[in-house]
């Protein structure tokens, strides 16, 4: 899995995925959004089923952490057609480097933090 | 024998992340029929609310 993920950072830089030319601007924002979506989605279900492993891998309080910042990212999605890209990138470079986050925790979610920011970095 | 938690979690994400990086990564094939913008809003607004569903879903059931 972890091989997977780096060939998957590897190709992010890049690999990009523009808009079907059919969409009008409304429509390709939709898709792009839909896109981070995604991958934000990804992130947040592996830290829920890491914590629902026994023994839990991820801590649920850092699971906790990471379903707030995915709503965070969201709500950010939801309300801005412009700007967002970058600040969901923010909301999850500072969860990324919360203090409270054990390193092994770290460790495990970063290949999906990492995706994360290629795809967002690609949409900005 | 025992199975690493580790390693059941990479079994049942798998699938998943495969799916979502195939997805980011799709290519267009130019003869298929292209969405409408109907389309992809619908599914962005689905997409959203579904996940933000899941997200109030998980934290009612673990209150801090």
């Amino acid at each position: 899995m972890r091989k997977l993920l780096l060939l998957a950072l590897l190709c992010a830089g890049c690999a990009s995925t523009a808009p079907p030319k059919s969409l009008s601007p409304v429509g390709a924002a939709a898709f792009q959004k839909t896109r981070a979506i995604k991958v934000l989605d990804l992130l947040r279900d592996t830290a829920i089923d890491a914590n629902a492993q026994q023994p839990p891998l991820i801590s649920t309080a850092t699971t906790r952490k990471v379903v707030q910042a995915h709503q965070l990212s969201l709500q950010a999605i939801q309300a801005s057609d412009s700007g967002w890209a970058a600040a969901v990138g923010v909301t999850l470079a500072k969860l990324s480097h919360d203090p409270s986050l054990l390193p092994e925790e770290v460790q495990r979610l970063s290949p999906y933090f990492e995706l994360a920011a290629q795809v967002l970095k690609g949409l900005q | 024998m025992a199975v690493s938690p580790l390693v059941l979690l990479a079994i049942q994400e798998t699938p998943a992340i495969i799916a979502t990086i195939k997805d980011l990564f799709a290519k267009q094939n130019p003869d298929a029929p292209q969405p409408t913008d109907a389309e992809v809003i619908a599914a962005y607004q689905q997409a959203l609310q579904s996940s933000l569903d899941k997200d109030a879903a998980w934290l009612s059931q673990h209150p801090e």
